[in-house]
């Protein structure tokens, strides 16, 4: 897979919860949890920030993960994600960033 | 068919979870069984509420199909062989075509709640519930869990508010639990009050007495599966997926291990 940018689907409903991160399909009521690291890349799914750039700058910082496998690890996430209706992906920035996502 | 004059039509107030619903039909016998089912959820002032106009028809009896709830141009519709509702949410008024029988008019004014109380952070749970010393215990769990079990075992001093169905409401950061009409096995109506929840347990039939503070992640994943839910409306699952984990925040949530004696209700707190 190309890099590529991730958004929200406006159908998935999210919450932390005790540091743990689930996630309810709105379209079925299907629950979906997910761990420390693809919470991490769910949280930073910002349409405007690249997958890249969330491995590299997000993942790799705080996880002591290899930059190539934990990207093709975000790679097999995000795929999922889109299968269930989480998560759209686009080869170009979905939206520009907020000036708090700019900042964070 | 005669002409229904506006002076036929009659009118009684069915008060659940504190909200009257007005139920006018030109049904004596409909209005007969509203009063009888709902025996000590009647509100004696006929001039409240919000407006659900009955028209009975010979129609199916069977309750057993599955019940289909849209949104249509604002309108609510929930549709079943028996029943038909239709629910304006903005003016809070409707119409209601059924079968002349309990389950029936059960049946559509748990969907109604379920509407109305997803609209202000509540939602209706598979779950007991009881009073005790002014504090609310909900105990949750499919069919078979030990629901009515649990009712059956309580002791002297608590106040059943339902052994099926409980209704639980937000009020502020508080959340209160109502009685509530609708019954499992043990067929006998919660009692109209209302009391601020203490907890919600997950029953669990074990052979020792166990209760456990689930995280708030697996408290939400089990209360979800056990609120009741009838609409496939996008807004209306995240609406209610949004209570639930504002809930799990504010409240704990147990499992309870037990084995079916009145012991259990010293893990009861």
């Amino acid at each position: 897979m190309k890099d590529c940018y991730i958004a929200k689907h406006p159908m998935a409903a999210s919450r932390e919860l005790d540091g743990e991160m689930i996630i309810m399909s709105a379209v079925n009521s299907t629950l979906f949890t997910l761990n420390d690291v693809a919470s991490l890349i769910w949280k930073s799914a910002d349409g405007a920030t690249s997958l890249k750039e969330i491995v590299e700058s997000r993942v790799c910082a705080e996880f002591d993960v290899d930059p190539s496998l934990a990207f093709s690890d975000a790679e097999t996430l995000v795929s999922d994600l889109v299968k269930h209706g989480l998560l759209v992906v686009a080869e170009h920035p979905l939206h520009e960033p907020s000036p708090a996502e700019r900042n964070s | 068919m005669p002409n229904v004059a506006m002076s036929d039509v009659q009118a009684v107030v069915v008060e659940i979870g504190g909200t009257p619903i007005r139920l006018s039909a030109a049904s004596d016998s409909f209005l007969h069984l509203v009063r009888d089912r709902y025996t000590g959820f009647l509100s004696s002032s006929l001039h409240r509420g919000m407006d659900l106009a009955v028209s009975v028809s010979p129609g199916n009896n069977s309750t057993v199909e599955d019940i289909c709830v849209a949104r249509y141009s604002g309108i609510w519709r929930a549709e079943r062989s028996d029943f038909r509702l239709d629910w304006n949410s903005d003016s809070k008024s409707g119409k209601l075509d059924l079968s002349l029988n309990a389950y029936s008019l059960d049946a559509a004014l748990r969907i109604l709640h379920t509407l109305l109380l997803a609209e202000e952070g509540g939602f209706l749970l598979h779950a007991a519930s009881a009073v005790r010393q002014g504090r609310a215990f909900l105990f949750f769990g499919p069919s078979g869990a030990g629901k009515t079990t649990i009712t059956r075992l309580a002791l002297a001093d608590a106040t059943l508010l339902t052994d099926e169905i409980s209704y639980v409401r937000r009020e502020g950061l508080s959340y209160l639990a109502h009685g509530t009409p609708f019954t499992g096995e043990l067929a006998k109506p919660g009692e109209n009050i209302s009391a601020p929840i203490a907890g919600f347990y997950q029953l669990v039939k074990a052979s020792r007495n166990r209760v456990t503070r689930m995280k708030q992640a697996d408290a939400a994943r089990a209360l979800l599966e056990s609120v009741l839910f009838f609409a496939e409306d996008p807004d209306l699952v995240k609406l209610v997926f949004t209570s639930v984990c504002d809930l799990v925040g504010q409240l704990p949530v147990y499992r309870l291990e037990f084995v079916p004696d009145k012991s259990l209700w010293d893990l009861i707190q």
